[in-house]
This record gives structure tokens, C-alpha cells and sequence, in this order.
């Protein structure tokens, strides 16, 4: 009984009080009635899974539920968000169709401002660092339009949990539906933004060094998206408790993007005036600002086999070590603070 | 079968005060997080020493003054607000109008907010379709139905949300306040509709402050104040005992 009550009693004081309690000494015997009762209905496993079709896993609360630990908690409410895919579909496209209501183009215009970006700035550009803009383009587009997908993406999961506050407040659902909801409308998003990279690539007749390489990116976009997940996670938990963070995320996701390799090559960083290569003496810049770059990884995961190239192994090391190790720190701290979010928001 | 056990429920609202240190509020709380150890916080204790429960077909009125502790009851039902102490337990599928127009679309047709509802409450999508006939039958709102949510009246989104939320045959079904703002015809045909879920061996629990309608939907109750029960059994005891209250001051009970 004491266990029970101090793993339910998450983060409180287990002292139990007895005092006005009218019937204290019966409170150990509901829990062990109805745990048989619960199995009947095929709650039999740690996630809680229904045998009715009809009723989604987060609904049933079996007795055990209380007294799984904070991290299966958390799996559980990650898991129960993701396999819903029926409520996120729905609720990603809405939140894409009422942005864009009562606007003649519609979700074009997140194309159209991202072409009119790559272009303008794209010609500039070439012609500030003296490249070809028919490779610069597609590259920089390519760039562009994930970072653009990255930084979406982050923006909204920092205030996620306190727009879905309402929902949060009132209904039994799972927090982390409120990750995967902006995630997938900004996946959707990207992909409407690619066919800006796309239309560049064939009007340019740009050559794709490794065609193969193409291959990588829907991988590329799963690292991506997994890295994203438990980012979201950890930023949404912080800021619906510290507002202050909000402005931080804002703040280093602007700096981000021009300290990070996306409208320069990384390649200058090794190059000096006359272009020649001092890679000994210059390796520094190119080991902090690529190498040692969160940010350059998560974009090159994805940009470079769009563009045709295959990035390198410490890319994939880095991003897929960092979706694992990330994903068991983000629902580790969603499980400690999972009974609070609500107060909080 | 117990639906709800409530045993000893203590709920504590944390009250997070931006007048210490940013530093130090960091340092604390991502100790607790990181040790799961509680520091000196200010809170405000909502429910204390609660216990009750809930069997089929008991139907839960919720009485008592502002800031009794009715809307963090359901809410802590609902799964929302978990124990600083004690004990809850809910067992089955559980439907929520905690507050009307949650989650709704309100540029979107009442028709298409059915189906986010519905998906948001549990529902599969084939549910949904099976249902949308009553539910728009039931809701009544005529060719409303397709017009934007946010030319509907208030009572017209808690006609459309009670019918929704309703639709789920839920085991346990949550209500607040919500429901005295649709009218009185609305308020015969819903306590129908309850009626009939109650034959399903359904358990309802409803907060409000009109005693008709306790009166009406329930058939136990529950007096609360300042977050502790002052009675609890059969409804028209607990609603005679809340207007003795109401009528003599605090002295009475």
C-alpha cells in the first residue's frame, strides 16, 4: 500500500493521513478488486492496450497505471499520442487549413515565400562569394527549406503544451500529441516547401554528384523527425514552466541559422582569400561551426543526400546517437513532470 | 463494480511566484525533476481528504460554492491533475465537457467539428460516422449545422459538445458547469439522453450550481467546501443541506 501511494503520489508527500478519512482501512482493497476486473478487458501488458477497437489505448486506466514508473508513464503517453494517428492527421491538417482559410493560394504561400527567399537572396549570394548560382541555388535551397522545416518546428513545440493548454486542461489525452500534432503539420509543410528546391534543381539542370544519394533523404527525414520528437519533448516541458525559455529558443535558433552552414559552404571555412586551402591552420573554424554544430547535422542529414551528396558518418553518428540517447532523457523528464504540466500551462 | 474510487484525495495547485530568483528557480525545480525530491513551495491546497465511490449507473452531483473544489474534482477524474495524496481511480472509458468548444475548429462547419471532436474525445472515425446522424439530430441546430462554428450562440456549441461527448457511451461521463447555458428543452432532451446512457450502466458526475438541474441528472450528491466534503449520499439530502447552508450562513452545517 505504501508503495502504491508513493509512486501515484508522484512528487508529493506520502505521509498518509488518516484523520477525516471515513473508511481509511478498506482504501488497499479496490485496487486489488479491480485489477482482475481490468485484465478481463485485455489490459494484461505494460502499455495498456484495449481489445475494443473502439477504445483508444490512453482511455483505459487500468489499476496498475499508478504504479508503473515515471519513464514507462511517459512512454506510454508517447506512444498512445503516436499510434492515434487519426486524431493527429486530422488535427495537423486543420491547423494547416485554418492558417491558411479564406486565402486564394492557400498553403502555397509558404512555397512562394520560400521561392521568392532562395531566389532573391540565392542570386545575391552568388554573386557576393563568387560561385555558380546554378549550384548555389539548389543548394542553398535545399538548406533553406530544412531549416526553415527545423526552426517551424522548434518555434511552436517551445509553446506547444501552453496553446493546447484548453485541451490539456480538459480532456484525457495524452501531453505528447501536442509535439506530434506540430511536428507532422510542419512535415507536410516541408514538403510542400520542396518542390521550391525541386523546381530550382531541374530549371538549373543541376547535376546530382551521387543520384543514389537521393535514396538517404526519407531516412534522412526520419532522423530528422526523431531528433525534432524529443527535442520538442524537453523544449515544451521547459518552457510551459520557465516562459523566459520561449525567447531563448527564438533567440539561438536566429543566430543559429547564420552561424551554421546553410547560404555559405562549409568547404569556404577551409579556404582562405586567394582560395587555396589552409585546412591546417583554419580546421578549428570548420570543427566548431560544422563538426561540433547540433545544427549542421541535423540539416546536412537531410540536405546532403537531397542535393546529391552522402553525408559523412560522424553526420549519421551524431544525429541517430543523439535521437536515442535524447529520446531516453526527453521522456525521462516528461515522466518527472508529467502531473504537473497541467498546473503549469 | 466501482466506476470511480476517490480514497483520501489531497490535490495541491502549485503557485509558481516570479518574485524569486530566475537562478533559483531553475536550481529547484530541475532538482525535484532530476531527484523527484519536493521543496518548500507555495500551493493551494484545492481538495482535501476526500474519499467516495462511485458505482454503475450512480449518477454524481457536484453542489457546492465557488472555489469548493467541483471543477478540480473532474478534472483530477479526468486525469488531468494527478494526487499531491491519496488515491483515484477511474476505471473504463471516460467522456469530458469540462468546457464547451475544446479543441473545436470554430471557422469549421459544426459538421466537420463533430468528426475533431469525436477523434479528440476517443472516438474512431468509423464511430463517428456511425453516430453523426444522431449527434445532429440530437444537437438540433437545424441548418446550423453547416454554418462556422463561430456564428453558433452559446447554447447551440453546448447542444453540439453535450451530443458529442454523449455519443461516446462513455463508463463514466464528466460534466461541469457547462450545461445550464442550453435551454429548458434542451435540458428535458439531455436528461433524457442521460437517462438512456444510465441504462447502459453508465457513472455520471456533474457540477453545477442549479439545484434543477442536480435535481434532475443525479441521484446522489456531493456537498463540497473549501476543497473538503461537508456531506455526501442520497442527492435530495445534500441539496436540502446546501440550501440550509445557503440560507444560514456557514453555522448551519
Amino acid at each position: 500500500m505504501a508503495d502504491e501511494d508513493e509512486d501515484f503520489s508522484f512528487g508529493g508527500k506520502t505521509g498518509k493521513t488518516a484523520g477525516e478519512n471515513p473508511e481509511p482501512a478498506a482504501s488497499s482493497q479496490p485496487s486489488a478488486e479491480a485489477a482482475p476486473e481490468i485484465s478481463m478487458t485485455g489490459v494484461e501488458t505494460a502499455v495498456p492496450v484495449s481489445t475494443d477497437p473502439d477504445i483508444p489505448a490512453h482511455m483505459v486506466r487500468d489499476a496498475d497505471a499508478p504504479r508503473r514508473s515515471a519513464f514507462s508513464r511517459a512512454s506510454n503517453d508517447l506512444w498512445a499520442a503516436l499510434s492515434n494517428w487519426t486524431l493527429w492527421w486530422r488535427l495537423s491538417l486543420l491547423d494547416i487549413r485554418s492558417r491558411y482559410r479564406r486565402t486564394v493560394i492557400g498553403p502555397f504561400w509558404s512555397v512562394l515565400s520560400v521561392a521568392i527567399l532562395v531566389v532573391a537572396l540565392g542570386f545575391v549570394y552568388a554573386l557576393l562569394w563568387k560561385v555558380p548560382y546554378e549550384t548555389y541555388l539548389p543548394y542553398f535551397a535545399a538548406g533553406y527549406v530544412t531549416w526553415v522545416f527545423i526552426t517551424s518546428v522548434m518555434n511552436e513545440h517551445a509553446g506547444s503544451f501552453i496553446a493546447g493548454a484548453n485541451i490539456i486542461r480538459s480532456m484525457t489525452l495524452p501531453v505528447t500529441l501536442h509535439i506530434v500534432r506540430p511536428l507532422f503539420k510542419n512535415i507536410l509543410i516541408f514538403f510542400h516547401a520542396l518542390t521550391v528546391y525541386v523546381v530550382a534543381a531541374l530549371a538549373l539542370r543541376y547535376q546530382l554528384e551521387q543520384p543514389l544519394a537521393l535514396l538517404l533523404a526519407p531516412v534522412g527525414l526520419v532522423i530528422l523527425s526523431a531528433n525534432l520528437l524529443w527535442i520538442g519533448i524537453v523544449l515544451a516541458v521547459l518552457c510551459s514552466r520557465f516562459r523566459d525559455f520561449i525567447q531563448v529558443v527564438i533567440s539561438v535558433l536566429q543566430i543559429a541559422f547564420f552561424i551554421t552552414p546553410i547560404f555559405w559552404y562549409r568547404t569556404e571555412l577551409l579556404q582562405d582569400l586567394n582560395g587555396d586551402n589552409i585546412e591546417a591552420e583554419r580546421g578549428l573554424a570548420d570543427l566548431i561551426l560544422a563538426n561540433c554544430n547540433p545544427f549542421y547535422h541535423l540539416v546536412e542529414v537531410v540536405r546532403g543526400p537531397l542535393i546529391g551528396h552522402v553525408p559523412e558518418p560522424i553526420t549519421y553518428i551524431v544525429t541517430l546517437s543523439a535521437a536515442v540517447i535524447g529520446l531516453g532523457f526527453a521522456l525521462f523528464i516528461l515522466g518527472r513532470s508529467r502531473g504537473r504540466i497541467a498546473y503549469w500551462v | 463494480m466501482d466506476r470511480v474510487i476517490v480514497d483520501n484525495l489531497r490535490i495541491e495547485y502549485p503557485v509558481i511566484d516570479m518574485n524569486r530568483s530566475f537562478r533559483k528557480e531553475v536550481v529547484n525545480t530541475f532538482g525535484e525533476i532530476l531527484t523527484r525530491r519536493e521543496g518548500e513551495k507555495p500551493a493551494v491546497r484545492a481538495i482535501q481528504n476526500l474519499s467516495f465511490r462511485l458505482q454503475d449507473g450512480d449518477r454524481l452531483g457536484l453542489v457546492g460554492p465557488n472555489g469548493a473544489g467541483k471543477s478540480t474534482l473532474l478534472r483530477t477524474l479526468a486525469g488531468v491533475y494527478l494526487p499531491s495524496q491519496g488515491h483515484v481511480e477511474v476505471v473504463g472509458r471516460i467522456s469530458t465537457l469540462l468546457t464547451t468548444g475544446v479543441g473545436m475548429d470554430f471557422d469549421d462547419t459544426g459538421y466537420d467539428n463533430i468528426m475533431t471532436c469525436g477523434l479528440l474525445l476517443g472516438l474512431s472515425k468509423e464511430n463517428i460516422e456511425a453516430q453523426r446522424d444522431d449527434i445532429i439530430e440530437f444537437c438540433d441546430l437545424g441548418d446550423y449545422i453547416h454554418m462556422p462554428m463561430r456564428t453558433y450562440s452559446t447554447g447551440m456549441m453546448v447542444r453540439l459538445s453535450f451530443a458529442i461527448a454523449t455519443a461516446i457511451e462513455p463508463d463514466v461521463l464528466l460534466i461541469d458547469e457547462v450545461i445550464g447555458a442550453g435551454d429548458a428543452r434542451f435540458s428535458s432532451r439531455a436528461a433524457d439522453r442521460i437517462e438512456k446512457l444510465m441504462t447502459k450502466a453508465s457513472t455520471l458526475v456533474l457540477a453545477s450550481h442549479s439545484s434543477d438541474t442536480i435535481k434532475t441528472f443525479c441521484n446522489k450528491g456531493l456537498f463540497m467546501m473549501g476543497g473538503r466534503e461537508v456531506f455526501y449520499g442520497d442527492v435530495d439530502e445534500a441539496l436540502e443541506i446546501y440550501h440550509k447552508w445557503i440560507m444560514q450562513g456557514q453555522q448551519a452545517v
